[in-house]
Parts: C-alpha cells; sequence; structure tokens
C-alpha cells in the first residue's frame, strides 16, 4: 500500500505532522540531556550504590572507624569525631552510616541545612531509614530537622529573597519531605 | 415533587449504580490504606508493579506484593458477569495492541504516579500536585475522542471460546492462591511498600464488592469524561463526582487529608512530565476503550483485548521497575520521559492506522 492511500484527509496530516514533533522532540532530548543539579547529584549517588542492589549492607571498614567516632563521642571530644566523620564520609562516599552520623552531629550543631543534605544521602543510599517496616528507621527525626530547616531557610528567604543557598535548602527540603511520605516505590 | 417519587426516580434512575460503586470505591479505597495499604486508595498501576515483583518479573525487593484487592476486581466481575448471563468470551480485534497499550497505560500512570483511579484518591486526599494529572487526562481524553470522531475502530470483537475468556480469572485465582499458600518462588516484600498491605482477606472482599459493582455500572474513570464530552452523558460521571467525595469525606474523617502541594505523598514535582504521563494513560484509554481499572473489569467479563491488556499491564509493571522510567521524588528520570513520548508516538500511529475513512466503507 502507496503512503499517498493512507493519507487522505486533514485530520491524517495532522496526525502524521504531530507523530514527527513527538520524534523531533524526542531526538532533541536525546541529543541535549540535560539534568538539574539535583537530578545529577542524586543519579550520581543512585549509580554509585547500584552495586549494592537492594539491601544496604555497611562495610567493615566503615563500621570499624564508626566505631572510633563512637567511642570520642562518649568522651565528648566532639570536634575530633565530627572531623573523622567529615573524612570518612569523604573517603567513603557510598557510606550510609557516616551520612547519618554527620547528619547528626550536623543537626546537634544546629546547621540544619548541611544536616538535610546528609540526611539526603544516606537515604538515598539505605532507604531503610525512612522505612518504617525496618529497625534503621528514623524518618521521624529527620522530618523534624528538615521542617526546622525548611522553617529556617524559608524565614532567610524574607529577608534576602535572593539568597541562593538558602533557595536551594528549601528546594531540598521539600524534596526530603516529598521522600518522607513514600509512594509506591 | 414528592421525597416518594425522587426515591422512586432515582432507583430507576441509570445513575444509581454509577453513584454507589463510585461511593463505594471512594470509602474502601481510604480504608484499605487506613487498614495498611500504601497511601493513598487504590492504584491499578502500582498494584501491577506490585504483583509483577510478587511473581519475580522484577529484583526491587520493596515491591514485591500480590494485592488482592486487584484479583477481586476481576472475580468481582466475574461473578456478577455470569450471575447476569454478561459474561461474554469475544475480543480479538487488536490483542497485540491492546497487549502493548497496557505496557503505555503503565509507563504512563507510573510516570504520573498512580492510575485515574489514584488520580482521584490524590486530589481527594488533598493533594494538589495531582492537579496536573487532571488537566492531563481530561486532555489525553479529548485527544483520543478526536480520534473517535475521526473513525478510529479496531473492528468488530468476535465471540471466541469460552476458555479464551476464563484466562485471566483463573489466573487472578492462582495468583490469589499463590499468596495464601507463599510458595518459596514467589517474592513477598519485608519492607518498602511492598510490606505495606491490608489484611489480605478484608482486600479480597473490598475487591470482589467494587469489581462487581463496576461491572454492573460500567464504571470508569476515563470513560465518564469521554462519555460527557462525547454524548454529554453525564452517568458515569456521576460515580467519579461521588467517588470524590466519599473519598474526602472519608480521608478527612480519619484524619489523612493533608491540603496542600508540598509533602505529599506519591507526589511527583515535575508538572509538565505528570501532565504528559497522565495525557498518555488518557489517550491511550480512549484509543482501547478504558482505563486500567476498567481493562480489569471487561477482562473478568471475558474480553479477550481486555484480557491481552491486563497481561500487558503486569508486563509494564515489571519494565517500568527494571528500567527505572517510574518518576520519584526527585522527579521524572531521563528513560520515562523517553518512554512517554514513545508512548504517544505508538497511540499516535495506532490511531491513524486504525482508522475508518469514508473510502473504507
Amino acid at each position: 500500500m502507496h503512503i499517498q492511500e493512507l493519507i487522505i484527509d486533514r485530520f491524517d496530516k495532522t496526525v502524521l505532522l504531530t507523530i514527527m514533533l513527538v520524534i523531533a522532540v524526542m531526538i532533541f532530548m536525546l541529543i541535549t540531556r540535560n539534568e538539574s543539579s539535583l537530578e545529577k547529584m542524586l543519579n550520581k549517588v543512585a549509580e554509585d550504590s547500584r552495586s549494592l542492589k537492594n539491601t544496604y549492607v555497611e562495610s567493615p571498614v566503615v563500621v570499624k572507624h564508626l566505631s572510633g567516632v563512637r567511642k570520642l563521642i562518649s568522651t565528648h571530644r566532639d570536634e575530633l569525631a565530627f572531623n573523622r566523620l567529615k573524612k570518612l564520609a569523604a573517603v567513603h562516599p557510598t557510606s550510609a552510616e557516616a551520612h547519618r552520623w554527620l547528619a547528626d552531629l550536623y543537626a546537634a550543631r544546629q546547621k540544619l541545612s548541611l544536616a538535610v543534605n546528609e540526611y539526603m544521602l544516606a537515604v538515598e543510599l539505605n532507604p531503610d531509614y525512612l522505612d518504617n517496616h525496618t529497625k534503621d528507621f528514623i524518618g521521624k527525626k529527620i522530618k523534624v530537622i528538615v521542617n526546622e530547616s525548611l522553617a529556617e531557610n524559608k524565614k532567610k528567604l524574607i529577608f534576602s529573597p535572593g539568597d541562593k543557598e538558602a533557595g536551594k535548602a528549601v528546594k531540598t527540603a521539600y524534596y526530603m519531605l516529598r521522600k518522607i511520605a513514600g509512594a509506591c516505590e | 415533587m414528592t421525597m416518594s417519587s425522587i426515591v422512586k426516580k432515582i432507583k430507576t434512575s441509570a445513575i444509581i449504580l454509577p453513584i454507589l460503586c463510585g461511593t463505594v470505591i471512594g470509602v474502601f479505597g481510604v480504608l484499605i490504606t487506613h487498614l495498611g495499604n500504601p497511601a493513598i486508595g487504590f492504584c491499578i498501576s502500582c498494584s501491577m508493579e506490585n504483583m509483577a515483583g510478587f511473581l519475580g518479573l522484577h529484583g526491587n525487593i520493596r515491591m514485591q506484593y500480590m494485592r488482592p484487592e486487584v484479583a477481586g476486581f476481576v472475580l468481582g466481575a466475574f461473578i456478577l458477569s455470569l450471575t447476569s448471563k454478561e459474561f461474554k468470551s469475544k475480543g480479538g480485534s487488536a490483542a497485540i495492541i491492546y497487549f502493548i497499550s497496557g505496557i503505555f497505560l503503565i509507563i504512563g500512570a507510573a510516570v504520573f504516579i498512580g492510575c485515574p483511579i489514584k488520580l482521584v484518591f490524590r486530589l481527594a486526599a488533598g493533594d494538589m500536585t495531582a492537579i496536573a494529572g487532571v488537566f492531563g487526562l481530561i486532555g489525553g481524553i479529548l485527544f483520543g475522542v478526536a480520534f473517535l470522531r475521526n473513525g478510529h475502530y479496531f473492528g468488530e470483537s468476535h465471540p471466541s471460546g469460552k476458555l479464551n475468556g476464563l484466562v485471566v480469572p483463573f489466573f487472578m485465582v492462582t495468583l490469589l492462591a499463590l499468596l495464601f499458600t507463599k510458595p518459596s518462588f514467589v517474592n513477598i516484600s519485608i519492607k518498602g511498600s511492598g510490606a505495606s498491605y491490608a489484611p489480605p482477606l478484608i482486600a479480597l472482599a473490598f475487591g470482589l464488592i467494587i469489581g462487581g459493582l463496576s461491572q454492573r455500572s460500567r464504571f470508569c474513570v476515563t470513560g465518564a469524561v469521554r462519555n460527557f464530552v462525547v454524548a454529554r452523558d453525564f452517568t458515569l460521571a456521576w460515580g467519579l463526582v461521588f467517588m470524590f467525595v466519599s473519598a474526602m469525606i472519608t480521608s478527612l474523617a480519619l484524619g489523612m487529608y493533608q491540603f496542600g502541594i508540598h509533602g505529599q505523598p506519591s507526589s511527583n514535582p515535575d508538572y509538565t512530565w505528570s501532565f504528559l504521563g497522565m495525557a498518555l494513560v488518557g489517550f491511550g484509554s480512549v484509543i482501547i476503550g478504558g482505563c486500567p481499572y476498567r481493562q480489569l473489569i471487561k477482562a473478568g467479563e471475558g474480553n479477550i483485548d481486555s484480557a491481552a491488556a491486563v497481561f500487558g499491564m503486569l508486563i509494564g509493571g515489571a519494565i517500568v521497575v527494571n528500567w527505572g522510567l517510574a518518576a520519584k521524588a526527585a522527579g521524572t528520570p531521563f528513560n520515562g520521559k523517553i518512554a512517554v513520548l514513545l508512548g504517544f508516538v505508538f497511540f499516535l500511529v495506532v490511531g491513524l492506522a486504525s482508522r475508518v475513512r469514508a473510502k473504507d466503507l
């Protein structure tokens, strides 16, 4: 059958044009693939943690380091513990526990935006933190800190609407609230 | 007009069944979430993803469960259609097209994060991000209606051997048997949304009642809008209105109502892709004559094309999870966007190819 036999009215032509338009958009998207900074970061974390599959297991090396950090905290050497954790999270970026501990310390120091950023990385690596079916669940605690960070940064934006850091922190807080609310994923 | 004449008119009116069906879906949907299902209401696309995981078609350990209410929808429709002698094993006009359509319906729904039924539940629970989906669904349906008005027709359904129509009901009975006997080869999540479920027997009972009512009333979300647009027929739309109102009242009564756009469960922050995902579902549903939920009901009535769509939806559930197409709290993944556009191309080509033109008559 020749194509001329198929195209017999305006509707056919309109639909064909729409098909070509959608394909053109697809090609354009494939060529100029553009991700937001948040997407990029989350994709990076997801790629890094892909080897972990579905069940998160902390590496024994990190566990050993964390036990050292715990000792430091119990003897009130918080500054040293904090520096160790920062280093640990940098050296082992796929360690959920390192990010979570760092987040806890940031929260204790009232550096809420930084705490939320670390919680975000932690829950990407180990979703059990937001899963109330698991023993790792700390969703309620995270939600309190996220809400505090949101309120703090919203206040900052009222006084200086151009504050990019605060704007980014608000976006991250909203993202975390959606994460905490959950989905069918 | 006296009260008794109003009651008599309602009783004899065709709208009573859609109203009853919509109300029951609204109440049961919120109740089932209150009893343990993930927020909020029924969702055919999420259920298909869970069921694909249950059968081992994907490996996400957080999304593996057999939702008994889905089996209930099919079996409720099956039982009612048998008793009313409406069970007819027929179809075959475009089974493969229905199968692939089922895949794309689930992809569109996964990008929106919910099927049309869940869209109503999200809105009724105060999730204002779902409004993008409402516009998308209506836009998609209008697009599909343009095809109907311009001669889209798959051809006549043909009667088939009874056995063909029994496949999906039998498949659902098998899945229920697997759920209750839990053999080692099925997967049931112990964490994540797959581990959130209402007591199975209650969920099954809800599904059976809703499936039966839907079979009698022909309830369908996209069908309600389509009928109104095409024929100014508001019968099914009444069901939709009552579903929304009853779900909202039940959400308020159970303290599950949360008005706003932030921190909503199952919400996609990409409103454009929410719109497009649901537009794909609306468009595709008109092309194949029913939303994902309606395909389940029709499969229960013996429709072979819808049976193909149901199996397509199951495979769609596996594809969505395996290829990471579903939207998440961070937004719509790139692959999901491309898949939605591919879906549009597919339905446009199908719509174009299945037109009955003046020269064909």
